[in-house]
């Protein structure tokens, strides 16, 4: 082994431009930016200058600011995840089929972080996201039912959702799982600091027929929207989805600001290490 | 700020020295030790050693390129760190695997210690490196001087960790035969 570590040292050898490249490669040159910056045409208020002085001042080191990584593939057969649920006599349940699985390493600890939406297609009903906006608008998840002009049973019966997920709930073996919508052709986009996918879902419902009720719906597929944007080095996850084609829903996901708070989110703070995206669930 | 003023600011012996290195070089060098400790905490305790190391060096050293100067540092330290049983113990694993693969290279008639001065291996090892093409370089650097995993390596490159893994291992052969023609 020793011959080996003794190559690892003599590595230094290799000229600092290569070494440079090699780092620009792996994009290990990125650091954080203290000022404002834009995305696409956006501003988006990131407040890293003051976590960064926080993180100085607690004496906390830069594992906070480690890198994130993620990758995503569809369902191993036999695969499955299991979450807490008290209701089943065994205390979880177990997810056998699902579409597609996103998995995360990185630190087990990260920034909290709220965002603020610079275009949606309507505006939302402030009293159902009432409990995840501070008084300044920020928010930790957006939801519209529906548009205004559509009912409930409409193929657009959800617009636009966003939501927020922290990559430390997935790093010790966990996913965040897309359960019942499965991705059409996923691409790959970097959109400044954001890792994004972009792809649409197709949830397909059977038909109900129920003579009691009178009821009688046939079999359909609804097509979900989705751009999953990834901050790697913040660390967490903006799901933006939604019934709305893929320009709205992506108009909307380019529009949106972000800023981190305070608060230190944690791998011990979730119960599970796992969870499914919420699309369709109201 | 440049990395000319943050030199500037060691050179001046200034405060500011460190915090502004740590602002922006700090994830980059966690991020090198990281790799090679798999541990926080001595990741956390090789940047700081680098910090102290960089203000002990400038001045008189004036480095070309302060990123690499200071990976540099924090490497070394992150492989002596290593090499004690206590960090290996808490799991350098992508270290351990990618020592496992540096292994492959070393011919089996070749004692390194014994028959290569470390200049000697320095020099072979540079030579190898400069004659491999851009994305060769990038992808030997990343495994072997960055620690970098397979995966993380394949997301880079955008394709499969078997296409990776063969493209290391034909650039282990190479270096293999680079490391018997200087017997």
């Amino acid at each position: 082994m020793k011959s080996e570590i003794q190559m690892l040292y003599a590595m230094n050898a290799v000229p600092e431009e290569i070494v440079c490249a090699a780092g620009k490669f792996l994009e290990y040159d990125r650091f954080r930016k203290e000022q404002r910056y834009q995305s696409g045409t956006v501003r988006k208020l990131l407040l890293i200058a003051a976590a960064v002085s926080v993180l100085f001042a607690l004496g906390i080191a830069a594992y906070a600011m480690g890198f994130f990584s993620w990758s995503h593939r569809n369902q191993i057969p036999g695969e499955s995840y299991s979450i807490h649920w008290e209701e089943n006599p065994n205390g979880e349940i177990t997810w056998n089929e699902f579409a597609h699985v996103f998995e995360f390493t990185g630190p087990e600890e990260c920034r909290g972080v709220q965002f603020k939406e610079g275009w949606l297609p309507f505006a939302p009903n402030e009293q159902v996201n009432k409990w995840a906006t501070d008084e300044n608008g920020w928010r930790k998840r957006l939801v519209s039912e529906c548009a205004p002009e559509v009912d409930s049973s409409s193929e657009n019966f959800q617009p636009y959702m966003i939501e927020l997920y922290y990559t430390p709930q997935f790093v010790n073996g966990g996913a965040l799982i897309l359960m019942n919508q499965q991705p059409e052709e996923i691409i790959e986009e970097q959109w400044d600091e954001h890792q994004v996918l972009k792809f649409y879902a197709i949830q397909h419902y059977d038909a109900i027929n129920r003579e009691d009720l009178d009821l009688h719906v046939p079999a359909r597929d609804y097509h979900f929207a989705f751009v999953i944007l990834f901050q790697p080095e913040l660390g967490y996850i903006a799901v933006v989805s939604g019934t709305s084609d893929m320009e709205t829903v992506e108009h909307v996901a380019r529009e949106l600001e972000f800023r981190t708070t305070d608060e230190t989110i944690s791998s011990n703070d979730f119960i599970d290490n796992c969870t499914c995206i919420d699309v369709g669930q109201g | 700020m440049e990395d000319s003023k943050i030199v500037d600011l060691y050179w001046q012996r200034s405060e500011l020295a460190i915090p502004e290195t740590e602002r922006k070089y700090g994830s980059y060098c966690h991020k090198i030790a990281l790799n090679i400790c798999g541990s926080r905490e001595d990741a956390e305790e090789c940047v700081n050693d680098t910090w102290l190391r960089a203000w002990n060096r400038m001045p008189d050293e004036r480095p070309g390129i302060l990123s690499a100067f200071l990976g540099t540092i924090t490497r070394n330290f992150a492989i002596d760190r290593y090499r004690l049983y206590s960090c290996k113990k808490r799991g350098g694993g992508e270290t351990e695997l990618a020592l496992d693969e540096l292994g492959e290279c070393v011919p089996s008639q070749l004692d390194v210690e014994k028959t290569l001065e470390e200049h000697e291996l320095e020099e072979t090892i540079r030579k190898f490196v400069l004659s491999l093409n851009e994305t060769e370089r990038n992808v030997f650097l990343s495994r072997y001087w960055y620690l970098a995993s397979i995966d993380e390596i394949s997301q880079r490159l955008h394709c499969s960790e078997s296409r990776t893994k063969s493209m290391l291992f034909r650039l282990r052969k190479k270096l293999s035969v680079w490391l018997e023609d200087i017997q």
